[in-house]
């Protein structure tokens, strides 16, 4: 228990960041940290033989996440079909919430596969091999998903004129 | 035509894009408390002590094999009436070995009534002069030690919900009860009725002091007994009904 806490003490803020984004809600990111500690607290005599536990922490935050969103799903697809196109100066947000829109919008244009791995990578601060094991995926499928991802943004960045 | 050096350079003002500066910052830590080498009395007392609260909604609810009384299944009936306009409530009590001394711990419940639900506070000050309070909202429940945050999940922690002693549920059940009270008192003003129960290896026997002019509760006690001979005396020092109370107020952080 004492190692788990420690861990999630070296660890918490670029969990906190992935939940933030991941989310759009800092008190909701709060609330996941807190419930992802607490169930890993309830199992923790299991946690002995997890042989990563940095990535498996990624891993029950990551399921936790997507569990949330899948609940708000039907919410968040109401709200998507009302988003705008981006415009330039939504690029240069000013605040959490105007970044977390932008870059929401932004990887919402890609395949959930390709914007988990660039979640991971950019806010979660994971290698590629850690979100490989993070996600159960040969090394060379996460490093094509990251690239297809950035060129897909890239294409479509370009084609509203924005790049 | 874009050139490879092109695409480099966007990708790399995207990466720039979806890289945050302006990520909140996490402050709470993530502790977990340290087994003290004594135990104190309140860390004893808790198990016992939280369901001795959890009591109080027993109290209500429980039927109690006695001769039917239609004096108070009227005050009940009048407290019906009465907590239908009730927004806001706050129970002092304290919790001791015995109801003439020992290390005393004082807990303060506060309870409001919203259009989105109950919100609940419980602030726990023991003996030691640690501080504990717990918050439970519609949507999360929330623990601070000593005023640090190290408990906060979204979810409800419904073993130590308080919030469902006072509520029209509660009294609903009592209703349906009422021919089954056992009516240990009674002055002009006021009347005591009692619930003995036993759960798990603890004995309860709780007083509630009900007014006659509103059919409100105005005092509780409960004594308490373990198999083992540990006892816990628990007192209401105050309950008041209708303070001045937000959502703000009850939620702030200690």
């Amino acid at each position: 228990m004492e190692q788990l806490a420690r861990l999630m003490e070296e660890e918490k803020e670029d969990l906190y960041r992935y939940a933030c984004y991941r989310l759009g809600d800092e008190a909701e990111a709060e609330d996941v940290l807190q419930e992802v500690f607490l169930a890993l607290c309830d199992k923790a005599h299991l946690l002995a033989e997890v042989e990563n536990m940095r990535n498996y922490l990624f891993r029950t935050l990551t399921n936790q996440c997507g569990m949330l969103l899948r609940n708000r799903q039907k919410r968040m697809e109401m709200e998507c079909d009302n988003v705008e196109q981006l415009q330039v100066h939504d690029l240069v947000p000013q605040d959490f919430e105007q970044e977390f829109r932008m870059i929401d919008r932004l990887l919402g244009k890609i395949p959930v596969e390709q914007s988990e791995v660039i979640r991971l990578h950019i806010h979660g601060g994971r290698t590629f091999a850690d979100i490989a094991s993070i996600l159960s995926e040969p090394l060379p499928t996460v490093k094509a998903r990251y690239r297809y991802g950035i060129e897909k943004l890239r294409d479509g960045l370009r084609m509203n004129k924005l790049m | 035509m874009k050139t490879e050096r092109d695409n480099e350079r966007v990708d790399e003002q995207i990466v720039n894009l979806l890289t945050p500066k302006h990520a909140p910052r996490y402050n709470v830590s993530f502790s977990v408390p340290e087994t003290p080498k004594r135990v104190s009395w309140w860390r004893y007392v808790r198990t016992v002590g939280v369901a001795a609260v959890v009591m109080i909604g027993v109290f209500f609810g429980t039927k109690i094999l006695m001769p039917g009384e239609a004096r108070a299944a009227q005050i009940i009936d009048r407290a019906m009436a009465e907590l239908e306009e009730i927004g806001s409530c706050r129970i002092e009590l304290t919790y001791k070995p015995t109801e003439t001394g020992g290390p005393s711990t004082k807990v303060i419940n506060t309870i409001l009534r919203t259009e989105r639900g109950y919100f609940s506070r419980q602030e726990i000050m023991e003996d030691s002069g640690q501080q504990t309070v717990y918050l439970y909202t519609p949507d999360s429940t929330k623990m601070w030690s000593d005023g640090m945050l190290n408990f906060a999940t979204s979810r409800r922690n419904q073993q130590i919900d308080l919030v469902y002693w006072i509520t029209l549920d509660v009294m609903g059940k009592f209703n349906e009860n009422k021919k089954n009270l056992n009516i240990v008192s009674e002055t002009d003003s006021e009347i005591t009725i009692r619930n003995e129960k036993r759960i798990h290896e603890y004995n309860y026997s709780s007083d509630g002091v009900f007014s006659k002019v509103d059919g409100l509760l105005k005092s509780y006690s409960c004594r308490i007994k373990a198999d083992d001979g540990f006892t816990v005396f628990i007192q209401s020092d105050r309950i008041d009904y209708n303070i001045p109370l937000t959502v703000d107020e009850i939620t702030k952080a200690p």
